[in-house]
């Protein structure tokens, strides 16, 4: 009789493990996951501009678009490749690339959404001898969401 | 006692493996898969993408410079200057602001392949 119980404990908990295991695999992707939105934020000195963004998974990858919010420039075509969703993290350390004229140091975070990565926060600063420092440029994605 | 512990061992040593094995076989590794990318692997094209990117950095510098040059020539227009005088020293402050916008853009869209893992959205 003992013996029953513990091979029906041992099947219910491995069948609990199978279940989760598959619930895990289940990407929101699977769940119908279909593009990503927020608020793209860009912030330097003076500047201040903000857009909407939609972000849709295609067969080619992803498909950015940007709508300005109260008033502000729309982007330019060739501004709209930067990769504001990925497939994954990455890895790196701040960039830094040395110039003639100073330095220019790049640090971009990504964060987890769902089965994808989101652009976190892009921050560029600039290190001159004459001038010393300056204010950063920012590139930020506030508010993502997962459309499905 | 020990010969009914050595009985429980051997009744149950079968099936309590069968079923550990069993549970490890279905539990994805993902989580475990994500972490493990090679970081020679990353440091190298992190390197060859900042290469690809010096254009960027140094029309990004560039925009930078004229940014606080376009600042300091508006702080010293406030003082003295004309209504006409700070309005167009304004203006080419806000010229220059939008340049570093767009060549900090295109920077970040060059270097954007390449970026470190931040923390999970709740």
């Amino acid at each position: 009789m003992k013996t029953l119980l513990l091979l029906a404990a041992l099947a219910a908990v491995t069948a609990v493990t199978a279940v989760t295991a598959c619930d895990r695999r289940t990407s929101p992707t699977e769940n119908g996951a279909r593009a990503v939105t927020g608020i793209v934020e860009l912030r330097f000195g003076t500047l201040a501009e903000r857009y909407d963004l939609r972000v849709e998974r295609t067969d080619q990858g992803f498909a950015s678009s940007l709508t300005p919010i109260g008033g502000g420039h729309p982007p330019g075509r060739g501004l709209l490749g930067l990769a504001f969703v990925r497939p994954d993290a990455g890895a790196g350390d701040p960039i830094v690339i040395p110039t003639p004229q100073g330095t220019v140091t790049t640090r971009l975070t990504y964060r987890p959404l769902g089965p994808w990565h989101v652009l976190d926060r892009a921050a560029v600063s600039v290190a001159v001898p004459q001038l010393g420092a300056g204010p950063e440029f920012t590139v930020a994605v506030l508010e993502p969401r997962l459309v499905r | 006692m020990n010969t009914h512990f050595n009985t429980l061992r051997v009744r149950w040593a079968g099936p309590a493996v069968l079923s550990v094995l069993l549970g490890l076989a279905v539990t994805p590794r993902t989580a475990v898969a994500a972490v493990t990318e090679p970081p020679s692997a990353a440091t190298a094209a992190t390197r060859t993408m900042a290469v690809a990117c010096y254009q960027e950095a140094i029309a990004y510098i560039d925009a930078w410079i004229a940014y606080i040059e376009a600042w300091r020539d508006y702080e010293n227009t406030l003082p003295g200057g004309t209504e006409q005088e700070i309005m167009d020293a304004a203006r080419r402050l806000d010229q220059a602001a939008s340049a570093v916008g767009t060549a900090g853009w295109r920077l970040v869209k060059c270097l954007a392949p390449f970026a470190s893992s931040g923390p999970i959205i709740p």
